[in-house]
């Protein structure tokens, strides 16, 4: 899971912590998030120095997450930058109203982008009124 | 300094307003100027709730209205297609006068935000302008942001800006005022405007396609009317009220806010300083409970005869001090007391009615025949009674509860005189035999049992001498524990015991002649039982089977020596009655027919149920003490329940404690308890709703709202003028039924002319709002961008409002204060949040789930060390509930959350303690809890 961090990348963080997350599922819980959401996303995110790193968030076959381009075809990749992307994971954001102001652009199958936000929720729990 | 008069300007940078980029849309013109500079930024924005439009697609659209109607004064308007921001050159100098002289434009590129964010956090003024256009802006002022501060007045405003407010802001030179003067209104009216806003955006999309036809006039036609609606509806009451009651609850909050702190951080510290004396182990409470139980019942191992009869064992211990005196042994003045009592049972027995004598003739036989098998010779001095209850202690520890009545019933004989009524035990055991004639299993027919209850009818064996159990006490037992079953309600069914219980399940059979209401409850609901009769009958038949298994399983435990060379049958036969058993178990008799089970498991050996004492204090602790309530713990409200368990109140307590508790299934299954009992309750429809809502489960948080909508006599005529008005289709969506329902309680509120705020209604609509996350699909807002209007943040803005507006009038509610932080955490402010739950930990520091929820959000900060002591603290709260048994196993059943322990494990992952994250995975307090401090 180390291998997913990035030097200088706020997105690194959230998505080693999600990357533990996924680790921690037992296998049936991993069936669980991939029928959810079946699909890979590739996050191009780039830093304020103007940096980009790639990510990959596949939940099709393995339920993983890693550094670089992903390994099969994505359903869809998301270019946004790290604030954008810290701002979306704290639910700050949504992923529409992102798209709308023009910080996350999409490649691919933007239905399928929407799906990243209950991605990223799958790991928070909700506070109960 | 010159100010141009064409442009009408209404400045508004002095005032703490510092707008936030949210809600609404709004075509605003804005200027900042940062002092001393010559240069001041004006800029254009277009927000559409809340969003502002930087696509492309979007601002082109906005931008040729923009040409065909905005030219003012002297300003010209240059914008390129991504652009948005309009640099305006000030004529002259100084902060307060803004005539524009000349305007250059500059580019930014969409993903330059700092730049934004800059401009309009500094940005001292934001004003709607232009009189020239055909009529008005939205415009939206936020106050303060300042996230530290507990004034609910900081929450954002929406006002509409139209060309009264104009006026307004004209004649008295200040547009402060006049959002001001909207803000007010907005508290009460957001959902309309948000509604007509909408409207209004499709209308403008479509004039930009048809060219210049000014569809903005349009617009303000919405707009006006909206106002109009507006005034009507805002009395001066209202909006003076609104303004106060947001305002005045808060002013000495920051002090205590303060102490508020400095006693959570210090109760962290200690705890974490000393792990054995947490500083919320409530555990030493139930060591203070009166050790009454232990005299005549030690509470010893765990019953060792199999699941069905140790539960039923402890349901019928639980219920021996409800019964009262019938059962106690060590208090000769009560059996006097007792064989009064039975007197009258025996002779109500002949007239239960028919449907109830087979169960009874049942539960008469099978206390019989224990009996008989089980008393030895015994001397029937008193004096002695001691001495026969060692030996049966050891004789038969493992039958504890039945020996205990054994010993009551003994003592009491030696008490009383007998009553010997052969003729009766012969008739019930001929009533067995009729019941189960249809039994065709053969091994049944040949079953002891079945023998048995032949002799007993033919008068064979004769009950007599020592072993000659007082049939009247044996009949009285059994109506005893049939009306105790049967109060416990369906309750027990899952335990194996489903006795009367289930037997009764339409609760319309009642018929236990054991105490006075009872009976008169019988009574007045004999009517109900022809109807019912027939349905009911059917479970009799079943229950009388699961009867006999259950009187076969704790028979081949309890007469070996009668089981003459029968246990290869009994195996045989258990595994079918098991599945018999099962089938039962996952369903309950109702009026209606059968339904799911869904019961409320209550602890075992709850201390406070066992004690007679806790009672007598626990009576004078609610009349003497009532603020005593929130330290009442679940065990103390259980305890009341199953004393009472036809008090839907007592119900509904239980189950807004379970709320607190983080126990969600276990509160939704007592509110609905609650209700069935009392479908008038309206506090617990509301309770039920927010319990549906955590659950996710939309559907029943809608249904919830509905019925308390329904029967709220208060606003009945309102709602039935809405309801008339604004019918629902039977094939409406849920979205649609949805938002009906948010307007039929936004026109309660309105209905209600005191001017008083109904916190419920608003309650109500913020539970509402919160469960309306989900209702707009991806669909929906991805390819009508311009209709998202309620995105999710909205909505839980809105849910957020309506809280603090019901916390407005009940300032100590901490269940509100929780409320409004989940809200706030949900919709991304956990920040934001966290004043609220220490706020409600400061009204009621046992609150387990405001813990937890600060837990959560701190989390979501990234303060792991914070949150995985918060949900330390609510675990070890939670587990102070449990009951410990005396050999140390604790009842775990339902009574930690696991929700808690997988937070506290992600806290751990995160703190990189992969050692207590495994401690996490096996649910170990203790362990956690000692290696928690050792780093």
């Amino acid at each position: 899971m180390s291998d997913v961090k990035v030097e200088g990348f706020k997105t690194s963080n959230t998505l080693a912590a999600l990357a533990q997350v996924f680790e921690s599922y037992s296998e049936e819980e991993k069936k669980k998030e991939i029928k959810k959401t079946n699909g890979i996303f590739e996050l191009r995110i780039k830093n304020a120095e103007g940096k980009e790193a790639i990510w990959t968030i596949d939940l099709k076959t393995s339920g993983s997450i890693y550094k670089g381009q992903a390994k099969s075809k994505p359903n869809v990749t998301l270019l946004m930058s790290d604030d954008t992307f810290q701002q979306l994971a704290d639910g700050k954001l949504d992923g529409q109203k992102a798209f709308l102001t023009g910080k996350l652009k999409t490649k691919g199958n933007m239905m399928f982008a929407t799906k990243l936000d209950g991605v990223l929720k799958a790991t928070k729990t909700k506070a109960k009124l | 300094m010159p100010v141009d008069s064409d442009a009408q300007c209404g400045v508004s940078g002095s005032n703490a307003l510092t707008p936030q980029p949210l809600i609404v849309w709004q075509l605003s013109l804005s200027f900042s100027h940062a002092a001393g500079s010559k240069s001041s930024g004006a800029r254009v924005s277009c927000m559409i709730n809340g969003i502002h439009i930087k696509s492309a697609d979007v601002w082109r659209s906005i931008r040729s209205l923009l040409r065909a109607h905005l030219i003012v004064g002297r300003v010209g308007w240059v914008l390129k297609a991504d652009s948005f921001t309009v640099r305006a050159m000030k004529r002259g100098g100084g902060a307060t006068a803004h005539p524009l002289t000349s305007l250059a434009s500059t580019e930014t590129s969409p993903l330059d935000d700092d730049h934004y964010c800059d401009d309009v956090q500094a940005g001292s003024s934001e004003c709607a302008l232009n009189q020239d256009c055909q009529a008005l802006a939205l415009r939206r002022l936020s106050e303060g942001g300042a996230p530290q501060s507990l004034d609910p007045g900081s929450q954002i405003p929406i006002g509409v800006l139209s060309r009264a407010v104009r006026t307004r802001a004209r004649s008295s030179r200040s547009a402060t005022n006049a959002a001001h003067y909207f803000v007010f209104h907005y508290h009460h009216h957001h959902h309309l405007c948000c509604h007509i806003v909408n409207m209004s955006l499709s209308m403008l999309v479509g004039g930009a396609e048809c060219g210049p036809a000014n569809p903005l006039q349009g617009l303000s036609k919405q707009f006006d009317r909206d106002r109009g609606l507006q005034q009507d509806h805002f009395g001066s009451a209202r909006a003076g009220s609104s303004k106060e009651v947001f305002r005045s609850p808060y002013h000495t909050s920051p002090g205590t806010d303060r102490d508020a702190a400095q006693f959570f951080s210090s109760g962290q510290s200690s705890s974490s300083a000393a792990p054995a004396p947490s500083a919320y182990d409530l555990s030493a409470l139930h060591t203070s409970l009166p050790a009454f139980q232990h005299v005549q019942m030690p509470v010893q191992s765990p019953p060792v005869m199999g699941p069905a009869p140790a539960a039923w064992a402890a349901d019928f211990m639980q219920h021996q001090s409800v019964q009262g005196p019938v059962m106690k042994s060590d208090n000769v003045d009560q059996h006097q007391g007792g064989s009064q009592v039975l007197q009258p049972m025996l002779r109500d027995l002949p007239q239960v009615t028919p449907q109830w004598m087979p169960s009874y003739g049942f539960a008469n036989s099978m206390t019989a025949v224990p009996y008989q098998t089980y008393t030895p010779p015994q001397p029937q001095q008193i004096s002695q009674t001691l001495m026969v209850q060692s030996q049966w202690d050891e004789a038969f520890m493992s039958q504890e509860a039945l020996t205990n009545i054994e010993h009551a019933m003994d003592a009491q004989e030696a008490q009383k005189p007998r009553v010997e009524d052969p003729d009766e035990l012969a008739r019930a055991a001929g009533k067995v035999i009729d019941a189960v004639r249809h039994e065709q299993n053969p091994k049944f027919k040949n079953s002891q049992f079945l023998g048995l209850m032949q002799q007993l009818r033919d008068r064979e064996v004769i009950v007599e001498g020592d072993k000659m159990i007082p049939k009247e006490e044996a009949t009285g037992w059994a109506a005893d524990f049939q009306s105790s079953v049967d109060v416990k309600g369906k309750g027990k069914a899952v335990d194996s015991a489903p006795l009367a219980g289930s037997f009764l399940g339409p609760s319309t059979l009642q018929a236990a002649p054991s105490s006075q209401s009872l009976q008169q409850d019988n009574a007045s609901k004999t009517s109900q039982l022809d109807s019912v009769a027939n349905e009911v009958d059917a479970y009799f038949r079943q229950e009388n089977e699961d009867y006999i298994e259950y009187w076969h399983g704790s028979d081949s435990l309890q007469q070996p020596q009668l089981k003459v060379g029968s246990s290869v049958q009994g195996t045989g036969q258990s595994a079918e009655w098991d599945q018999l058993q099962r089938d039962w178990d996952s369903f309950e008799a109702t009026v209606t027919g059968l339904k799911a089970v869904s019961n409320y498991q209550f602890q075992e050996n709850n201390p406070y149920v066992l004690g007679e004492a806790s009672k007598t204090r626990h009576h004078a602790m609610h009349e003497g003490l009532s603020a005593m309530y929130e330290s009442q713990s679940v065990l103390e409200l259980e305890a009341t329940v199953q004393r009472d368990p036809h008090n839907a109140s007592a119900w509904f307590e239980l189950g807004v404690k379970q709320q607190e508790n983080e126990r969600e299934q276990k509160a939704i299954h007592a509110l609905r308890r609650a209700l069935e009992l009392d479908p008038t309750y309206l506090p617990a429809w509301l309770a039920l709703a927010v319990s549906h809502t955590n659950d996710g489960n939309r559907v029943g948080a809608y249904e919830g709202i509905r019925e308390w909508v329904t029967r709220n006599n208060q606003y009945a005529t309102a709602v039935e003028a809405y309801r008339t008005s604004h019918a629902i289709d039977g094939d409406a969506t849920q979205t649609e039924k949805f938002n009906n329902l948010i307007d039929c309680l936004i026109t309660m509120a309105r209905s209600d002319a005191s001017g008083q705020i109904d916190a419920d209604i608003q309650i109500a609509l913020a539970i509402l709002m919160n469960t309306n996350e989900v209702s707009f699909s991806a669909f929906e807002t991805f390819s009508l961008p311009l209709t998202l209007c309620a995105t999710n943040s909205q909505a839980y803005d809105k849910a957020t409002d309506c809280f603090r507006t019901a916390l407005a009038v009940r300032p100590d509610d901490w269940q509100l204060y929780n409320r409004v932080g989940a809200t706030l955490a949900n919709s991304g402010q956990p920040e934001e949040a966290l004043q609220y739950y220490y706020r409600a930990l400061e009204l009621n520091p046992a609150y387990i789930r405001a813990r937890f929820n600060l837990g959560i959000s701190c989390i979501n900060l990234r303060r792991y060390q914070e949150a995985s002591q918060h949900i330390l603290d609510a675990l070890v709260l939670q587990d102070s509930d449990s009951v410990t048994e005396p050999d140390g196993t604790q009842h775990k059943r339902g009574v930690v959350s696991s929700a808690l322990w997988d937070s506290l494990k992600t806290c751990c992952l995160h703190m990189q303690r992969l050692d207590l994250a495994t401690i996490c995975d096996r649910q170990d307090l203790d362990a956690f809890r000692f290696n928690y401090q050792i780093e």
